[in-house]
């Protein structure tokens, strides 16, 4: 299990975020919802996973509807990174 | 839940075309949907999309979430047909079918209904088990466009890895996809399945009346005629289209097949 901070899982998340919705890095805002992305289903799913796969634990694929931004997500992932 | 509508009717307007209000229990965009209400002529597509119930998405991505009852799924899309216009047909894809069948049942009885290749409830999960493979190799072909070949040797079990490589190269993911992504995919497709089968399993089968089947020719169950309805309905009219249960919404000759019953349904042929 990697141990990520906050900052660094949001700077995972945008990179993918910007790749997926193919903007720029820096036109990605943190606070937006991951819907207003136009990213699709799918697309929050893939998510998810590959963020399991780099964090080296289960996020449950519902964690990107209770926490809904980009911040929302890093906080609460680098709070479970935490506890372990 | 927040019902999509590809189109507005104005509620009760006697000018206005019925509805055609049709359950879509999510795994495809409810874009999916524009061709065919392109297609359809004096009737409005408007479409329930399950998947923006919290209750249902979530029971079929979190275990500890428990299962919307078939029964409460119906209530809300009865909910939703008496909000707004007139509603000529029930209709339903998949699994949405199910419940666009028990809405019918509990707050419609007469309503039309079209039945888009959903499988009756059935107790035989092993054996629809065993069908999964070709059915997640279809829903990638979907999204690539083009046919997938289900691997051989794929199975339920194996989490259906095999079909990683082959979705890539057939561009149904972006090409930088990981094996966690596409793993994640392919969890929550199985998991979305075993939910709606644990669904159908609680509840009591509904008898559908003046209701039509389209059935592609690779549907869900290509062996079983009336997609195991024959067993609940007595005037069950099946009707054959292209495709597989994925590109027969998108397909142009299946989606005019689709189209043609439901006008016949909704009056309007």
């Amino acid at each position: 299990m990697q141990h990520r901070n906050a900052p660094e899982i949001q700077r995972w998340l945008v990179e993918k975020i910007a790749v997926r919705a193919e903007m720029k890095p820096a036109d990605v805002k943190t606070d937006q919802y991951f819907d207003e992305f136009e990213l699709d289903s799918t697309e929050a799913l893939v998510l998810a996973g590959e963020l399991e796969e780099w964090l080296g634990f289960e996020i449950p694929p519902t964690a990107l509807w209770y926490y809904p931004t980009i911040e929302q997500l890093a906080e609460h992932v680098a709070e479970e990174v935490a506890a372990r | 839940m927040s019902p999509k509508k590809l189109r507005h009717a104005d509620p009760g307007g006697a000018a206005h075309p019925p509805r055609m209000l049709l359950v879509h229990p999510g795994t495809l965009p409810v874009t999916a949907y524009e061709r065919l209400a392109a297609e359809l002529t004096g009737v409005v597509l408007d479409v329930v999309d399950l998947s923006a119930d919290r209750a249902y998405a979530h029971a079929g991505l979190d275990p500890r979430t428990p299962d919307p009852t078939l029964e409460d799924l119906a209530d809300s899309v009865a909910r939703r047909a008496a909000s707004g216009g007139a509603v000529a047909l029930l209709a339903g894809w998949s699994f949405g079918g199910l419940v666009a069948a028990v809405a019918a049942e509990r707050t419609a009885p007469g309503t039309p209904l079209l039945l888009l290749d959903t499988v009756a409830p059935v107790s035989d999960v092993g054996a629809a088990r065993d069908e999964v493979p070709r059915w997640f190799a279809d829903y990638l072909g979907w999204r690539a466009g083009k046919p997938l070949p289900p691997p051989a040797g794929a199975s339920w079990a194996g989490g259906l890895d095999e079909l990683y490589e082959p979705a890539l190269a057939a561009g149904a993911l972006p090409p930088d996809t990981s094996r966690g992504g596409f793993r994640m995919l392919s969890r929550a497709y199985t998991a979305g399945l075993e939910r709606n089968f644990r669904i159908a399993g609680a509840a009591r089968a509904p008898r559908p009346v003046r209701a039509h089947l389209v059935k592609p020719g690779q549907g869900l169950v290509p062996k079983a005629p009336a997609n195991g309805w024959e067993e609940f309905s007595d005037d069950l009219r099946v009707v054959d289209c292209s495709g597989d249960h994925y590109s027969m919404l998108t397909d142009t000759a299946s989606v005019t097949t689709i189209a043609a019953e439901a006008m016949r349904l909704a009056g309007r042929e």
